[in-house]
């Protein structure tokens, strides 16, 4: 068994030696609200102006979620229908990063456009 | 504000985006004071990671003053500086009662493979990261730790991710004194794994890597031994010749998915995308682990799925972990471990960027030349 006194060379070896003294320690408690919480349940962000995108599955939005860059145009439609499958189906995925590249092309066109228009 | 705008990959660029606003009663909306790139964030701009979307901003490392409070917010108040986990979490839900913050199921309405993260893409999300002006933290009474009055941003900012990550790393890694521990890479989380590998009273640390600058810090500020790659033609058998024969105790992949060293996971990971980019790190940690041992998964790696020696995996009886940080659980003893100087995690930094810069930063980060470790960006007026 390695020692202190093996590791002099290595500042603060072992400090954290003895595993109750981990941070994941924490772990190992009873389940607890992590301090702060002052709610039992979260209460609900307001229903979104925009589309906010659900996995397959899931009845309603979390309570807390993002409204930046909703989907549009045709990548949006595919990103829709990407969200149709679980997430345990490779299709899901390969969906999405197909929808990234079209989204890639359909912004340079609306920068163009945009360049173009000025 | 101005914001990081992602177009495509290897494509960013900042521009003027409209400032966040509150849109839940626990919401805060920080001045973000500091905030850098993640290893991480490299797989959004290569464009890995699927759902990441044009006009995305990223960074979920940041430091911030609060500008904004949401109507139930009782923990914080206008001016308080702030350092914010990359996990947004509810504090309530079954995951974050048992310490499992990265998977709250409050804050995620688009994939169950994490909860909610900033800036990564919306696979985790989408919510809008703090490479930028502005960012909206949700459940600010959870996640956001107060900085101590005589702590710099720059001495806490890695407290949001690199710091507890590395640190979990090793815990997961179960190491006990007679332990040889191997880290591959040697990146800031890699070398951060190093340390707590010694604080957790590792016997020998070995570390891997192919840039020469990041094998030479990690044997500065870690006191690994190192070993290039460059001039390794098989890791796994000169691990085994490092430990008698029998393989390192426990292997911690620190690089993820774009480790290079397999041109057959090169071509279907990273040219073909026909699985998750290259698991090459997992497959020599499976490899080169001794029967019994322990591998770590700390690298991020995406869906759908890798090519894994499964059964080399099974028939050794190797115990596997891996995950995303739970930030929130480390951060007091993290804290004291960088306050106390056990931990330098401000001795991380190498570059600094203004945030119009951000673009540059995140191609010196990516060629990991001029010994680039961590580029921290500094938005206008925030000195």
């Amino acid at each position: 068994m390695t020692t202190t006194n093996e590791h002099a060379d290595i500042p603060d070896w072992g400090f954290d030696l003895n595993p109750r003294q981990r941070s994941g320690a924490a772990r190992e408690r009873p389940p607890h609200p992590v301090d702060g919480a002052h709610w039992t349940t979260p209460s609900l962000q307001a229903a979104p102006a925009v589309t906010v995108l659900r996995r397959a599955g899931l009845t309603e939005l979390t309570p807390v979620f993002s409204t930046a860059v909703p989907p549009r145009g045709l990548s949006g439609k595919i990103r829709r229908y990407a969200y149709t499958f679980p997430d345990q189906r490779v299709a899901k995925w390969e969906l999405l990063l197909f929808a990234d590249r079209v989204d890639m092309i359909e912004s340079a066109l609306r920068d163009l456009l945009l360049r173009v228009r000025r | 504000m101005l914001a990081l705008s992602y177009r495509g990959p290897d494509r960013l660029r900042i521009e003027e985006k409209p400032e966040p606003r509150i849109e839940h009663p626990n919401d805060v909306i920080l001045r973000v004071t500091r905030a850098t790139v993640c290893g991480s964030d490299l797989h959004l701009y290569h464009g890995y990671v699927p759902d990441t979307r044009v006009g995305d901003t990223f960074g979920h490392e940041f430091t911030g003053v609060v500008v904004e409070v949401g109507s139930s917010v009782e923990t914080l108040q206008r001016g308080d500086r702030v350092v914010v986990p990359f996990n947004i979490a509810c504090g309530t839900c079954f995951f974050c009662q048992r310490g499992l913050t990265s998977s709250c199921s409050n804050t995620n309405p688009c994939s169950t493979l994490t909860g909610g993260v900033y800036g990564y893409s919306h696979i985790t999300g989408g919510y809008a990261g703090g490479q930028a002006q502005r960012v909206r933290v949700p459940f600010a009474d959870v996640g956001p730790m107060k900085i101590p009055a005589d702590m710099s941003d720059e001495e806490v900012l890695f407290l949001s991710d690199i710091v507890p990550t590395g640190y979990q790393a090793a815990e997961m890694g179960g190491i006990r004194p007679v332990d040889t521990v191997a880290v591959f890479g040697c990146g800031p989380v890699g070398v951060l794994a190093q340390r707590s590998a010694w604080l957790l009273g590792a016997q020998r640390v070995i570390a891997m890597d192919y840039v020469e600058e990041r094998l030479a810090f990690a044997r500065s500020f870690a006191r690994s031994e190192t070993v290039d790659l460059r001039e390794t033609r098989d890791i796994v058998s000169h691990l085994r010749t490092m430990t008698d024969g029998r393989g390192p105790d426990v292997c911690i992949d620190a690089v993820g998915l774009e480790a290079e060293g397999s041109l057959l996971h090169d071509v279907l990971g990273k040219t073909l995308k026909l699985e998750a980019g290259a698991p090459t790190s997992i497959v020599w940690s499976i490899d080169a682990v001794r029967a019994g041992g322990t591998v770590v998964l700390i690298g991020v790696y995406g869906p759908p799925w890798n090519l894994v020696p499964m059964g080399t995996a099974m028939n050794k009886g190797v115990t596997m972990r891996m995950g995303q940080c739970d930030v929130k659980r480390h951060l007091p003893h993290l804290l004291e471990h960088i306050r106390k100087g056990r931990i330098d995690a401000k001795g991380l930094i190498t570059h600094r960027f203004p945030l119009q810069e951000t673009p540059e930063a995140y191609r010196l980060f990516a060629s990991r030349k001029n010994g680039v470790m961590k580029c921290v960006l500094i938005p206008p007026g925030e000195g």
